[in-house]
This record gives structure tokens, sequence and C-alpha cells, in this order.
């Protein structure tokens, strides 16, 4: 890439919202919510994106939600009957519930697809709305192929490990497991995942560990073919967004983070364990002390782990965009994030939540503080694409499942 | 009046300085350098909402967007307007920015909402789970309930060392204290023993009518008559569909925060797993009592006493002190099974209710 030899003008984001005035619409919204039986919801989630959306500017133009609460409200209404029956059939038969969840994770690579193009095409910028391809085949290939395969190689290691094992169960588990596995139904992937609880009471075959290695050293690189599927199938009216990171950039990331986290569990390990046997005269005392301090130590760790993973993350995926001959750049640091974190989470529960428009507001600011765009150009290029009306279903599936889609 | 602006034409992103002018005919004109570039009667025209301060986006049939932050200005288009009957703005569009924006509403909704959702939790959800549990089939309340045991016999349980005639000994005694129902909606009763070092002393009263002792709880009677006491209170909690009164507490409950919060991605999901978590604590107390009050109503007609109630909660919890005791001075032993064992004291002896079980001779 030739970045370096032309003159870029950075186009910073901007994010212009108050807390205060975000304050009002949040307990307005969750007040007409209640009153309403959570109809309003749907106005609540609209006034909310359009709240963010719209405070965020770049270049002096601000962005736009267009979708429309009564799309939301159908959406959200169909996925709310779809979870109910999920969420009963699984209580009522819980046996049969690995068999509903194998089926939810099938559809899963086609609603973040619906998801993810419903998003973009309600997000407008100068005129000119984003769009996701809704390329299903792509997204099976990416979500549920390697998935799949590890699911299989799984089962397999333990078709061939048990045999030679039989002597290493006991009766008992050997009648629990024909038992389960009876009832279970023929389903080959629910049958490897009832193999897979049970096997911390089995002796573990070595095939399952060299799998497990080799899930643990694909995983970055699937992350990045997922990253890689999200944006390059995403575009700016017909301008498409290029990914530049390479599989490597993936797995420096986290293999560092893993050396990182080991370190300092290290340390803290051995930090604990000689800070509480410093006082043997008074056992009352450190054995307080030794029960606060792996858990408030265990606390930060965890979210300056995840603040880590979030922010390293980011950044790797910001700073590999480009559309146009235009470039990202984002510069969040990791001390900043886990700041937030801390603090927001601290705010929330002192507040009982009603600090919650506060940490949304200043978490939105820093991420657009953090984010510029590099061009050469002004950005008046980009080529308007095709209008064409789509339901919010897959976006409330997503929602009221709980999917997690990346960037 | 006059708008100053952005607009965008749709086919591009191209940004022009503009202008937008509203005549009292009911038309927006839009004024590009001077000159009149396009015009559309108000009615075929979308206006954005007001959201705070952001800017408005003005949607012209042509596809071309208008983009101001001049507030004040579109405001008062759209109220001459509606005024004069050109455009009819919903109800969302006319009220929810005065109610969002006013300071004496915003106080009111926040005493409101705080109110409200404190008596909700504290006393609609409750009531609420209860009718329900309660009018739920049987069979619907026993098929929940289904496999909990199995996932305890999975987890810290293990086959009880008990011998067959004791086992028959006390079951036979639980079939002569379990109530006799002629009425069609009520939970099949039984009883089985366990054995689990993990949390010691204890019974449980399972979803599916089961009711669970310990090797150690039978260890820890010193008569029949106080385990019997204990049956009787493991009964309540089932007769009163207390686990599934829980169950419909919690999952009604993550709905409404949920619901309520919104999308809360600035911290973790384990906020909003806390308030079901504080609640569920303070939920057992109440359903402690009333499974005590099933008991002590049944104590005469079984030759039962409160004192022998009392005596054997009085060493349940000396028991468990004990446990925790132990725990404390050996900080190195096992974390995990503290855990456990907090976790299924669902029996918190506390004084007053040993009170009520002494005062019943």
């Amino acid at each position: 890439m030739d970045f370096e030899a032309k003159e870029y003008t950075p186009k910073p984001f901007e994010f212009s919202g108050k807390s205060g005035e975000f304050f009002g619409i949040w307990i307005v919204n969750i007040a007409l919510t209640i009153l309403t039986l959570g109809i309003y919801s749907a106005w609540a989630k609209v006034r909310t994106n359009q709240y963010f959306y719209g405070n965020t500017a770049l270049d002096g133009s601000a962005f736009q939600y267009l979708a429309t609460p009564m799309q939301i409200l159908k959406g959200r209404m169909i996925a709310s009957v779809f979870f109910g029956i999920y969420y009963f059939l699984t209580t009522i038969f819980p046996l049969w519930g690995l068999g509903f969840t194998a089926l939810l994770v099938l559809v899963i690579p086609a609603i973040i697809v619906l998801s993810l193009s419903f998003r973009m095409r309600n997000t407008a910028y100068r005129n000119v709305n984003f769009r996701f391809d809704r390329n299903f085949k792509q997204a099976y290939l990416v979500y549920a192929g390697p998935a799949l395969v590890f699911v299989i190689l799984l089962a397999l290691s333990f078709a061939m490990a048990i045999p030679e094992d039989t002597e290493n169960f006991s009766g008992i588990e050997i009648t629990q497991q024909s038992e389960s596995s009876e009832s279970l139904g023929n389903s080959e992937s629910s049958e490897s995942t009832e193999i897979s609880l049970n096997s911390e009471e089995l002796e573990p075959p070595i095939a399952f560990f060299a799998i497990l290695i080799l899930m643990f050293t694909a995983l970055p690189f699937w992350e990045y073919l997922k990253t890689h599927f999200l944006v390059t199938n995403t575009r700016f009216g017909t301008s498409p967004f290029n990914f530049e990171a390479k599989a490597s950039n993936f797995y420096k990331l986290y293999l560092l983070a893993f050396l990182i986290f080991a370190c300092v569990l290290f340390i803290f390990g051995f930090a604990v364990k000689e800070f509480t046997s410093f006082n043997p005269d008074s056992p009352e005392l450190t054995a307080g002390l030794s029960s606060l301090i792996p858990v408030i130590g265990g606390i930060f760790f965890y979210f300056w782990a995840f603040a880590y993973i979030q922010t390293k993350r980011a950044n790797l995926i910001y700073n590999h965009l480009s559309i146009d001959n235009m470039q990202m750049d984002s510069q969040l640091t990791v001390t900043y994030m886990f700041f937030l974190y801390i603090t927001n989470t601290l705010a929330i529960l002192v507040s009982l939540g009603l600090l919650i428009p506060w940490s949304m507001i200043r978490t939105a600011r820093y991420r657009a503080s953090t984010l510029t765009l590099l061009s050469d150009t002004n950005l008046e290029l980009f080529v308007a694409d095709q209008q064409q009306e789509l339901s919010a279903l897959g976006e409330e599936l997503g929602e009221v499942f709980d999917i997690e889609i990346g960037i | 009046m006059k708008v100053q602006g952005y607009l965008y034409k749709g086919d591009n992103s191209q940004r022009h300085s503009a202008e937008l002018v509203y005549s009292s005919t009911g038309n927006l004109s839009c004024v590009l350098e001077g000159h009149l570039a396009f015009a559309a009667p108000i009615s075929e025209v979308t206006i954005s909402d007001r959201i705070g301060n952001t800017p408005r986006f003005i949607h012209f049939p042509n596809q071309a967007k208008f983009e101001s932050d001049d507030n004040q200005c579109i405001d008062d288009i759209v109220k001459t307007s509606s005024m004069h009957g050109f455009i009819k703005p919903s109800l969302i569009n006319r009220w929810a920015h005065s109610l969002e924006s006013s300071y004496k509403v915003i106080a009111f909704t926040l005493v409101t909402v705080i109110l409200s959702s404190w008596a909700f939790v504290q006393y609609g959800l409750p009531q609420f789970s209860k009718e329900l549990a309660m009018l739920l089939p049987a069979e619907v309340a026993t098929k929940i309930g289904h496999g909990s045991l199995d996932l305890l016999d999975d987890s810290i349980m293990k086959d009880s060392e008990l011998s067959e005639e004791r086992q028959q000994a006390l079951r036979h005694q639980f079939e002569q204290i379990k109530p006799k129902y002629k009425n069609e909606n009520h939970i099949a009763l039984d009883i089985v023993f366990r054995q689990s070092e993990a949390i010691g002393a204890n019974a449980f009263a399972l979803p599916s009518g089961t009711i669970l002792f310990t090797d150690e709880m039978i260890a820890l009677a010193e008569n029949d008559k106080e385990l019997q006491t204990i049956m009787l209170h493991e009964i309540g909690h089932i007769e009163n569909r207390h686990s599934l009164q829980q169950l419909i507490q919690q999952s009604s409950l993550a709905l409404f925060v949920i619901l309520v919060t919104g999308d809360v991605s600035t911290t973790s999901s384990l906020i909003l797993a806390l308030p079901s978590l504080l609640l569920n604590a303070q939920f057992s107390q109440g359903m402690e009592i009333e499974a005590d009050q099933f008991a002590l109503e049944r104590l005469k007609e079984n030759n039962l006493t409160g004192q022998h109630f009392a005596a054997i909660m009085k060493r349940l919890e000396a028991s468990h002190s004990e446990k925790v005791k132990h725990k404390e001075a050996k900080p190195e032993s096992n974390q995990t099974l503290g855990k456990i064992s907090n976790y299924f004291s669902s029996h918190p002896a506390t004084e007053e209710r040993i009170k009520r079980f002494e005062a019943v001779h």
C-alpha cells in the first residue's frame, strides 16, 4: 500500500451527546415502556439509536438511523414468540433442549447476515446508506464450517478412544451414558455434546487433548476469517470496505494476550500466596484477607483482560479498514478502556442503574474521540445504491437470543 | 421561515450548502446558491423526529435529503404547518421531546419509575409468580423439575449409605405424615436419600415432588420425630410450589430488567444478572416462613411438637457454622465446596423461625 506517499487529512469522528440530555430520553423511554407493557420499547430503541447516531459526526455531517419503530416492533414481536417457544420447550424438556439449541446454532449464521443487513441498510451518512451483502453461503462457510469440523473431530476422537478405555469407567457412568443417549434421540450434534459433558468423569483420551489444542491454535485464524467476512461484505453506497489485516495479525494479538495473561496470573497467584502466609499470628485476619484478595483481584483481572482483548481487537480491525483509498485509524488504549469499564460498572451498581445513560455517553464519546478517517479527498465521491425494504426480524432474533456479532 | 443546512441529492455523498424556505402555502423549497433547486408540499416531505439536539433530516420525495441542526426553526415550521392543517404529526412526534426535555417531567418520571419498579419487584412479581405457579397443572410443574435430581446425582450427590431397613422405615413414616388429597391438581410426593460431603446435613424439596434427605441430616437427628418435622417443612415447599414460583419470578424479573434498561453494552451482562441474584436470597426467606407455617399447622395431627423442629434446627445451624469456621481456619481448603454449600443452604435457621416453633407444644 502506498498510504505513506500521499498527503492525508485526518478527519476525526466527533460525538456531541450529553449525559443530562440523554438521561431525559432514557428515563422517559423506561416510563413509557412500563406504561405500555413493553410496546414502547420499539420507539425507545429507535430514539436511543437516533440519539447516538445523530450525535456522531464526521467532517461536519451526522450519521442517521433510519429504522422505523413499526419495523422494530414487528420484528421484536415475532422474535419474542420464537424465544418464548424456545424457552418453554427447553424448560419443560431439558433433555431435548440440546436438540433445540443445536437447531438454534444452525440458524445463527443466517440471523447474523439478516441482522447486519438490516442494521447497515438503516445507517446513513450524507444521504448514502450502508449495506451488508446477504451472502448466506459465505456466512455458513465461515461460521458453521469450522464449528462443524471441530465437533466432528471431537466426536471421532471419542468414538476411537472409547472401546480401548472401557475398563476405566465405573459401571454407573456407563449406564448413565447409555441412558442419556437413548433419551436424546440420534441427533449427531447433541450426542457429542452429551459426551463432552460427561468428559470430566472419564479418562480423557489423548486425541481429545490434541483436538482441543488444534482448536485453540485455529481460533485466531477463525477470528480472522469471521472479521474478514464481516468487513468485506459491508459497503458504503457502492464502495466496499477492504480488510487489509492478515491472519498473522490475529495470531500476534492472541498469542501476546495469552502470554501476558499467563504472566499476570502467575505473578498474582504468587503474590496472593506470599501475602496470605505473611501473618501467622492472627489466622482470622489472614483468612479474611485471603478470601477477599483473590476475589477482588480476580474481578479486576477479568475487567482488565476484557478491556485488553476488546481494545486490541478493535484497534486491529479499524486500523486495517479502508474504503476507496481512505484509511481508518483507531487509537483506543487498554488503560483507559479498563478505567471506563471499572468506573461504569461501579457507577451503575452504586446508582442502581441510574448512571447507565452517563456510562453509555462517556463510552461513546471516548470511542469517537479515538477514531479518525484518513483521506486524501473530500468525502463527496461515494455513490448511493438502490433502496430496498428489509424486515427487522433478523436483527431482533439476534437480540433476543443474544447472538454476539463482532466489530 | 428559512433554515440553513446541507443538501444531499441522494445519488451520491456530495454535500451542498443550501437553504430551506417554508412558505405559508405549505410548500418547502430548497434554495441552492440563490436559485430554487426544487420544492414540494410539506405533506409529501418526511421530517425526522426531534431527538435531543441532534440534527434533523428532511427527506424529499425526489430522494434528496436536507440536514440541519437548527432544531428551533424546524420545530416552528412543523408547528405552524400542523396548525394550518398541512400535516398531522404523530402523538409521539408531538409529545416525546417535550417530555424528554422538561425537568419537571424527568423528576416526576424518575420518582415514579423507582417507586413502581420497587413495588413491582417487591409485591407484584411474587404475587403474580405464586398465582401462576399454583395455576399450572401438576404435570407441567413436575416436568419442569424433571432432571434436577439427575443433575444433583451427577454433580455433588452420592448413593446413600443408610441400610435398606432404615430407608424403608423412614419412607414408611413419610407415607404416614404425607397429606392425603382428593384434589387432582397436586404434585405426587416421594422421598429419597443421598450422601454428600460437600453439602453436609441438609434436606431439599425438588420441584418434581421429590424430597431429598442427606445421610448427614439423618445422622444429625436424635429421633425420628425431629426428621418428621423436617419432612413436613419440605412438603410445605412442594405444596406451595416454591421452586416453580422462583423459576417464574427469576425469568420474568430478567425479562423486566432487560426490557427496562435496554441495551447496556458499556458494562458486562453481570450487572443485569445481579438483581435477580440478590432477590433470590430474599425470596427464599419468605418461602421458608411459608413452609414453616405449613409444618406448624400439621404438627398436632402427627403427634409432633415444635420442640422437635427447634431442636434439630439448632443442631443444623451449629453444624453449618462449624463447617464455615473450619473453612476459614484453613484457607487453602477447597473454595468451591464452600460456595456450593452456601448456595444450597436454603435453610437460614434464624432465631425467629426457631422461636415460632418453640411456642408450639
